[in-house]
């Protein structure tokens, strides 16, 4: 057979309407309060970010136990993403160069929380950097991650 | 174990994309081919095949159910077919624990995926938490580039050794006719090949391919009557953690060690390294290659960079690590750890040709799942002497 190759593109665009709960509602409602919110485990005691309904190691539901945390903390891991990838949100590729990073933040729980940071550039980056979270103005503020920019550089 | 299972044959496509093929085309030619070589047939009577169970997923193949590429040509029309949707390793731990439990005595199990039909970084990125990470711009690559540098930054592992993955298992692949991308490298070619995201680049990362897999197993009378080398299986274990990377210590990887835990306690392994002869496991990205090693037992935390410039996972050394090439040599997700469980059994049979380890008698799959390795699955096998 000498025939084209017979490839057909059809798309599959679906839009879901996704609900928040009572836990990951909490967290994000306090972003838009200029908060981070965690839940505490009732028996383990241990900080769950972002808040969850239930204890992975104590298999109990979590309550309501809310603790606010800091907005400063550590760069515990860091990329420099360079490779775009197409972002639904703005309907064309992300722009490029972004960095991500997973940050602890202080006296909160032993987890990361994984955000973009203000500094671009990888040389000026390192684990163990100080930062804090930089929020949109109040009434940007939608009740989602992005309500934080980023995380900028501190002292 | 109460009744022992034994891999009867194995057999895969040609690794690489495939735009001539159909989804069902892929499986079909893997399942032909198993078919072909063991003499084995689907049947109603308990004489051959008694059962399919499969390794697909919906979101790659784009079609919900997706074990419906494998219901013509896997021989699940009218008979019983059963889908595993994490990875071909996980297939393959169910379709044995059907055989322990006594519910089958014979089973095919076929994985496929076709990466080239779609944006796969946007399928990974749907394979994150939609709230809270998911509108990040993170994918399985970007979260592997903040577990790689964690873990590099921890033990002061340096890209070179990373490089050594790939220069060894790409080169591994030049002995192995299904492997998509055989290449003889150097480091500088690694260390020189574009950024995906920072330390990650082009060539740590596994290749975008198409193809499927497929095995026999059966139990220890079906195994014995359809082939002379039968592989048994004499480990299972698997685990998970949590979905949120964040949570984990990423580099720790503990639901492999529990995995692994389960795995050798079951076969009486209790020193990893001097007991097995050869490990096929999951590197997504070159760097995993080291953890996953760490996670395996064999060698101590923070040590996966000096056991590969030691050399002793090369073939010929004292524990190879992926003779077949590995992942980063072209497989595809869902397949990768049907082809891990498939290369072992080609090795243990000894008919793994220029990539074979001399008198191999055991070996260990790996097969790993989700965002930063979050589940993995450990299955040991073993020929008869």
């Amino acid at each position: 057979m000498n025939e084209e190759l017979l490839e057909i593109i059809i798309p599959l665009d679906l839009k879901y309407k996704w609900s928040a709960g009572p836990h990951l509602g909490a967290f994000l409602r306090g972003l838009k309060e200029e908060k981070i919110i965690a839940n505490r485990c009732p028996v383990c005691a241990r900080l769950q970010l972002p808040p969850t309904p239930a204890c992975g190691r104590c298999h109990i539901g979590m309550g309501e136990d809310w603790v606010e945390l800091s907005h400063q903390g550590s760069v515990i891991s860091y990329s420099s993403v360079v490779d775009p990838m197409f972002d639904a949100g703005i309907g064309g590729m992300r722009p490029v160069p972004y960095t991500i990073a997973a940050i602890v933040l202080d006296g909160g729980p032993d987890v990361a929380f994984f955000h973009k940071l203000e500094e671009n550039n990888p040389e000026k980056v390192k684990v163990g950097m100080r930062v804090e979270a930089v929020f949109r103005p109040p009434e940007e503020r939608k009740a989602l991650m992005e309500d934080i920019i980023h995380f900028r550089t501190i002292g | 174990m109460a009744r022992r299972v034994g891999i009867i044959g194995a057999a895969q496509t040609k690794y690489g994309r495939k735009p001539e093929m159909h989804l069902q085309d892929v499986a079909f030619e893997a399942v032909q081919k198993v078919l072909q070589k063991t003499g084995l047939k689907f049947t109603e009577d308990g004489s051959g095949i008694d059962a399919t169970i499969s390794c697909s997923q919906d979101h790659w193949d784009g079609w919900t159910i997706s074990s419906k590429n494998v219901v013509n040509g896997g021989g699940g029309h009218l008979r019983p077919e059963e889908k595993v949707a994490e990875d071909g390793a996980y297939a393959l731990y169910y379709a044995a624990l059907c055989i322990l439990g006594g519910h089958y005595d014979c089973i095919l199990v076929v994985a496929h995926t076709k990466e080239s039909q779609v944006d796969g970084r946007l399928i990974e990125n749907s394979g994150l938490e939609p709230l809270y990470t998911r509108m990040l711009g993170l994918d399985f690559t970007s979260c592997a580039a903040l577990q790689a540098k964690q873990y590099m930054h921890t033990y002061g592992i340096s890209h070179e050794q990373c490089a050594r993955v790939v220069i060894k298992n790409r080169g591994n692949a030049m002995h192995n006719p299904c492997a998509q991308a055989p290449e003889i490298l150097t480091v500088d070619n690694v260390l020189g090949s574009p950024v995906l995201s920072e330390p990650i680049r082009l060539l740590d990362a596994k290749p975008t391919s198409d193809g499927a897999c497929a095995l026999i197993i059966g139990t220890e009378e079906k195994a014995k009557k359809w082939t002379d080398k039968p592989v048994w299986i004499e480990g299972l274990g698997c685990s998970y953690d949590r979905h949120y990377p964040g949570y984990r210590d990423l580099t720790d990887p503990l639901s492999l060690k529990e995995a692994a835990r389960q795995a050798y306690g079951m076969a009486g392994i209790s020193n990893p390294r001097g007991e097995i002869d050869l490990v096929e496991l999951s590197e997504y990205y070159s760097f995993q290659e080291l953890l996953w090693s760490e996670g395996l037992g064999l060698c101590e935390p923070g040590q996966g960079g000096r056991l590969i410039e030691s050399g002793a996972t090369q073939i010929g050394g004292e524990i190879p690590i992926n003779p077949s090439g590995g992942l980063l040599s072209g497989i595809p997700v869902n397949v990768a750890g049907l082809n891990r469980a498939a290369e072992a059994a080609i090795q243990l049979k000894g008919e793994a040709g220029g990539r074979q380890v001399d008198g191999a008698r055991t070996a260990v799959i790996h097969g790993a799942g989700g965002v930063c390795g979050q589940m993995h699955c450990v299955i040991s096998v073993r020929r008869e002497p």
